[in-house]
């Protein structure tokens, strides 16, 4: 035996003798009866959606939050959707409806830590996305596929499986859907043919045969369109159900039409015509349990859409419904917001406050608007993008 | 057209000029046994005039007084020889036969370039790397997958054969690299704007290919286009002799590659020569992890294999010519047509599989070629000009929906699978384009280059599909764009040779006409844009074996006619007001070259602002192209090559880049300066590639040679999206990559055959480039390519 084959034993003598070490030592923690420190169970109220990136690489993030009460907020612990996604709720989930083909609607659950988990997905393939959803209760909601499939799904949010279909085609061609509303057993669909028919369509799908009952018409404004804002149809106590149209494309001023309670046409005694009361075009309904409405109003009518760096231009404007006034600025002082997809948004979050979007050439942020004394105040600012849904678990 | 007839003028003009030069010394340097051999250096050192031998072992020196001359000639791998000529003044012209020895120590292929042609462009002063596709068309490889191989270059692909690709250099990708052939934009001849570049790639079959030059950094002044840091020139073979040699290639997914070339030379100079191709692919890979949707809406996981995804492209070229006469050493009339089917298989992610969604070009190119080295005395002129066609087609009519099984699922009530419209698109574009390239050697050390290329494009179409849709066929409004790239530099040696300063200057003029479609209305837009650039590069041989280069360009990209018109087939507004792209290039590097062994070394440093971006919106709103985005680069790449015996040889390079955003919140789109200083998402920072290949001669019969090689790719891992965006562990990323090639090829004796067996990627791994878009697992491939004769 020569010195390199003694070396090579003495190599492998000393390897094996580590290996085995390692293993014993191993062996002995899994004997170790130390109980693991206990996942930190987190209480989520609420759910937020961030929309991240610069130049054209931006996506949806969605996280889970115990309360609003903070400064600021960030992404840190945002799920990454890779979508542009808009977000809705049952209540107890946060559902997404996202932007590409095919039209995509995700459910995500909230586990112990908060952190937003994808559970299911439902999917119609052929179609380019889902444009709005309306959740009925536990386990019926409603969502409209835009892009080439003209009809409206019925589907469990609880289970996530389609439960039926109500067909559109009825309706037209080549239109997309805009907001929903139910009402005394009927599902109102605001059409978006961009101006092409110069009049303002709506779809009555009587819900209980789930089938397609009448388009009603109204040409006084045009172009049901809700991309910018994430609201343009409201019902008021009485059962009046208002819907905002732009009127872009079409030559036709921006208004609020009314459908009256129990009726299932436009109201041709009402018009708010938008464009003269403010001087705009103007997009978006938001109303709220004291009666208050705003809209807003665009300042640059050029560059509606899209994120001119120097000019954000739109405004909160509140109006009065009932007497088709303007009533100017929900604040003076309140910074201008772009307009990309779902960039405004208002959601009230208790008898007292609601929350609205600013996406801004500063800051981005989250505002609280006090209803009962009209004060506004900036809630939380977001350092990682612009806000584009909040909604709120039971 | 003020242009035209300056180029015609000119072309018309130059010949004449060139008649009546005298004292010529030309002929053919072949080997022991009489074969032609290239790249073999002639030298006349009295006059301190060159030329290297072509193909055919040809050369030709030209405006030679009367007396006696010593030539001196040398070839590496064979021993150098003198020769004293005599041109007498009644006879001015002598043609020679020279027979070069080999040395006894024979060096192989890798050390025959010190004096060709591609060793020249690679001792240029500029960044450049060049792959010589003769010595790869055994292999069964695509032009993209070449230059994949290149150090600083990342291709990227989405999909199998024909499929989109993009190429990035030193981290500069898309509009901002410009691709030529023959030094004449790839966007004259082929339908790189309409299908992109890689359809484009797929028509130029690496057999048809003699070389491609990868310049990183300064593009010289002879790539005449507003390239903002990179650009890749395809040479295309010009034998001067005759031969015929055909190839063909079948590969998994029914991937047929033929071709076939030929030329016939006469002694009175009267050339003609026909080039085709024919490839075809079913593309019919199977894709992992998609989904099938069931009843209940849900996606289920499955592996189906493309059922949509076909490419067929061929193309028959002819050209008809005279070489080497006193007023011309090459001018030829070139007509070819190609024909190319590409279906669709799904959009850009992979998420939404389409079944009938194709398109189809057909492109028509007739060129006149004219070439001369010492047109007058120390001026050498290259010209071009053509006339081509492009007509495409976009058939989108379907309302089926297919699910990835391929079968009809359902209906959709209106649109196509691609657009909301459907569309029967044809689209036919005419080009006008002509080159001038000229080089004037003022002095033994200084040269003066000239390169000016313009273009007048019309385009139009019709849709009888959309225009149903929309009430108003828009396509048939006519679009023009007028393109003029003058690029004029001065290359001055010193130090007896050593150092090689290029100083160069370019200007760019754009003029477009189109229009826009606003409230059903069309208005016509038109925009029109003169800018500069500017160029100093320098190469420094500080000994033999060490060569050095520093060089920095401001680069400037116009907007392209898309981003400043608009195009309303795809979506998008015009934006006149959109601002040139510029850049910043700083290249610094350096090569070692011993005889078993090379090394090279460079950095790279990229400054770019205004970067142009589709700010993209839901349509029907049109989206537009936007100045946003400063980008710096900063990288290095490396390669090192061995032959350590004569028999090996191994090849190792790497690239790493780092694209970091240097855009302040106002021209980032968004409201604070976090993302100043991060990573750019979705480009690939880190990558590499290497080879072992292994050459046997004489193994079974004299001169015969067996080839075996591995080669790799690596990729790093990168983020789709903002990497300081969300929570680390759940983003989406573009995984790791690293393949394996191998193959086998033996060729018979005296060249005339060659039987390849390759087989890419061995190990079957799912390989991406593109989040969501897998491309092909294991595929096999059998070549075989004869010379049925070679003069």
């Amino acid at each position: 035996m020569n010195t390199n084959t003694l070396k090579k034993a003495a190599h492998i003598l000393f390897t094996g003798f580590i290996f085995i070490t390692i293993s014993i030592l191993s062996g002995c923690k899994s004997d170790d009866n130390s109980i693991p420190p206990e996942e930190t169970t987190v209480k989520i109220n609420h759910g937020l959606a961030i929309v991240s990136g610069a130049g054209d690489v931006k996506t949806t993030f969605l996280q889970g939050l115990t309360d609003l009460n903070r400064t600021s907020i960030d992404n840190a612990n945002g799920t990454e959707v890779g979508q542009f996604s808009s977000i809705y709720s049952d209540g107890k989930a946060m559902f997404t409806a996202g932007f590409g083909a095919p039209a995509t609607m995700k459910k995500f659950v909230f586990d112990k830590t908060g952190k937003a988990v994808l559970d299911q997905e439902i999917i119609i393939p052929g179609s380019n996305s889902f444009s709005s959803l309306e959740i009925l209760n536990e386990t019926t909601g409603y969502a409209t596929v835009g892009g080439g499939i003209s009809k409206v799904i019925q589907f469990n949010p609880a289970t996530m499986r389609i439960t039926g279909e109500i067909n559109l085609k009825d309706a037209g061609d080549g239109l997309f859907y805009s907001d929903m509303i139910i009402r005394d057993n009927n599902l109102f669909i605001a059409l978006n043919d961009f101006g092409g028919s110069g009049s303002a369509k709506i779809a009555v799908v009587d819900l209980s045969t789930n089938s397609l009952s009448k388009i009603i018409t109204d040409d006084r404004t045009a172009t049901l369109f809700n991309t910018l804002t994430a609201e343009i149809m409201t019902t008021d106590a009485q059962g009046n159900i208002y819907v905002q149209a732009s009127g872009l494309f079409s030559g036709k001023p921006s208004g609020v039409l009314r459908i009256k309670a129990g009726e299932t046409e436009f109201d041709t005694d009402y018009f708010f015509d938008l464009k003269a009361a403010t001087g705009n075009t103007c997009f978006g309904l938001y109303r709220f349990s004291n009666g208050m409405v705003c809209t807003t109003i665009s300042e640059n009518d050029d560059n509606f859409f899209g994120t001119d760096g120097a000019n954000p231009s739109f405004r909160y404007r509140k109006i009065d419904l009932s007497k088709a006034q303007d009533l100017g600025d929900l604040e003076a002082s309140l910074p201008n917001t772009f307009a990309a997809s779902r960039t405004s948004f208002m959601k009230q979050v208790s008898d007292d406050e609601v929350l609205f979007a600013i996406a801004g050439t500063e800051e981005d942020a989250l505002y609280s608007y006090e209803i009962s004394s009209g004060n506004v105040s900036k809630k939380m600012k977001s350092t990682s993008g612009y806000i584009t849904g909040l909604i709120t678990l039971k | 057209m003020q242009y035209v007839l300056y180029f015609i003028i000119v072309f018309l003009c130059i010949p004449i000029v060139s008649i009546g030069q005298e004292g010529v010394i030309s002929g053919t340097i072949t080997n022991e046994k009489g074969t032609p051999l290239s790249t073999a250096h002639i030298y006349i050192p009295e006059m301190n005039k060159s030329t290297v031998s072509d193909d055919s072992g040809a050369f030709r020196i030209e405006h030679l007084r009367s007396g006696d001359y010593q030539i001196v000639i040398s070839h590496i791998g064979y021993q150098t020889q003198q020769k004293t000529i005599t041109l007498l003044k009644n006879q001015p012209k002598i043609k020679v036969t020279i027979r070069l020895a080999k040395q006894l120590d024979e060096l192989g292929e890798v050390t025959l370039l010190s004096t060709s042609e591609a060793t020249k462009i690679r001792n240029s002063t500029t960044t450049v790397s060049v792959i010589e596709a003769r010595k790869l068309n055994n292999r069964s490889v695509t032009t993209s997958d070449l230059l994949g191989t290149v150090p600083g270059v990342q291709i990227r692909q989405s999909g199998g054969v024909g499929n989109a690709t993009e190429v990035s250099i030193q981290g500069l990708s898309g509009r901002q690299v410009k691709l030529f052939v023959n030094g004449v934009p790839m966007d004259f001849l082929l339908p790189v704007e309409e299908l992109g570049v890689g359809p484009s790639l797929a028509m130029l079959p690496v057999n048809l290919i003699k070389r491609m030059e990868v310049y990183k950094g300064a593009v010289p002044v002879s790539m005449g286009a507003d390239a903002l840091g990179g650009a890749i020139n395809i040479v295309t073979r010009k034998e001067k002799y005759d031969f015929l040699e055909t190839s063909v290639a079948y590969s998994s997914f029914n991937t047929w590659q033929a071709t076939v070339n030929t030329r016939k030379v006469m002694s009175s100079g009267l050339t003609a020569g026909v080039t085709g191709y024919y490839t075809y692919s079913d593309n019919n890979y199977t894709l992992n992890d998609v989904t099938l949707i069931n009843e209940q809406g849900n996606p289920e996981s499955i592996s189906a294999k493309k059922f949509h995804d076909a490419f067929r492209s061929y193309m028959i070229k002819g050209d008809v010519g005279l070489i080497d006469k006193s007023w011309a050493d090459y001018v030829a009339l070139n007509f070819s047509y190609a024909n190319l089917y590409d279906e669709i298989q799904h959009n850009f992610e992979m998420r939404q599989p389409y079944g009938e969604a194709l398109n189809k070009v057909s492109v028509h190119n007739n060129a006149l070629q004219y070439e001369k080295k010492d047109l007058i005395k120390n001026l050498d002129a290259n010209l071009y000009i053509g006339y081509n066609r492009i007509i495409t087609n976009f058939n989108d009519t379907t309302l089926n929906i297919y699910n990835w099984r391929g079968e009809i699922i359902g209906q959709r009530t209106s649109g196509g699978e691609i657009t909301p419209s459907q569309n029967k698109l044809k689209l036919t574009g005419d080009n006008i384009s002509g080159r001038i390239n000229l080089q004037y050697n003022v002095n033994t050390t200084s040269r003066i280059l000239f390169n000016g290329v313009t273009s007048f494009f019309e385009r139009s179409g019709e849709d009888p599909v959309a225009a149903a849709f929309y009430g108003n066929d828009y396509y048939k409004n006519p679009v023009h764009i007028n393109k003029t790239v003058i690029g004029i530099g001065l290359e001055k040696d010193f130090l007896d040779k050593k150092i090689v300063s290029h100083s160069a200057v370019k200007l760019y003029h754009y003029a477009a006409k189109g229009f826009e479609i606003e409230n059903d209305e069309i208005d016509e837009v038109e925009q029109q844009n003169t800018e500069f650039g500017g160029s100093q590069s320098f190469s420094w041989k500080v000994n033999r074996n060490f060569l050095s280069k520093l060089s920095y360009e401001y680069a400037t990209r116009l907007p392209d006619r898309i981003e400043t018109l608009g195009d309303f087939s795809i979506a998008v507004a015009a934006n006149p007001n959109l601002k040139p792209e510029r850049s910043h290039n700083i290249n610094l590097g350096g090569s070692f070259k011993k005889e078993t062994w090379s090394v090279e070394a460079n950095g790279f440093f990229r400054e770019i602002d205004n970067i142009i971006i589709l700010q993209a919106v839901p349509p029907p709103v049109l989206s537009t192209y936007q100045n946003l985005l400063k980008t710096r680069i900063i990288g290095v790449e490396g390669e090192i090559s061995m032959r350590p015996l004569s028999w090996l040889n191994v090849t190792l390079n790497g690239t790493f880049q780092d694209l970091r955003n240097r855009s302040k919140k106002e021209a980032s789109g968004v409201s604070n300066d976090r993302y100043f200083g991060a990573r750019l998402p979705n480009k690939p920072y880190l990558f590499g590639n290497g080879e072992i290949q292994i050459t046997k001669n004489s193994l079974m019969s004299p001169n015969d040679q067996l080839q075996v090689w591995w080669s790799t790719r690596y990729v790093e891992e990168f983020f789709r999206y903002w990497e300081i965006d969300g929570r680390k562990e759940d983003k989406l990323v573009i995984p790791t990559q690293w393949l394996h090639n191998i193959g086998i090829a033996y060729t018979g004796k005296h060249k005339q055959y060659t039987v390849t067996l390759e087989t890419h990627n061995i190990f079957d791994q799912q390989a991406y480039d593109n989040f969501g878009v897998q491309k092909p697992g294991r595929s096999w491939h059998l070549k075989l390519k004869t010379s049925l004769f070679k003069s």
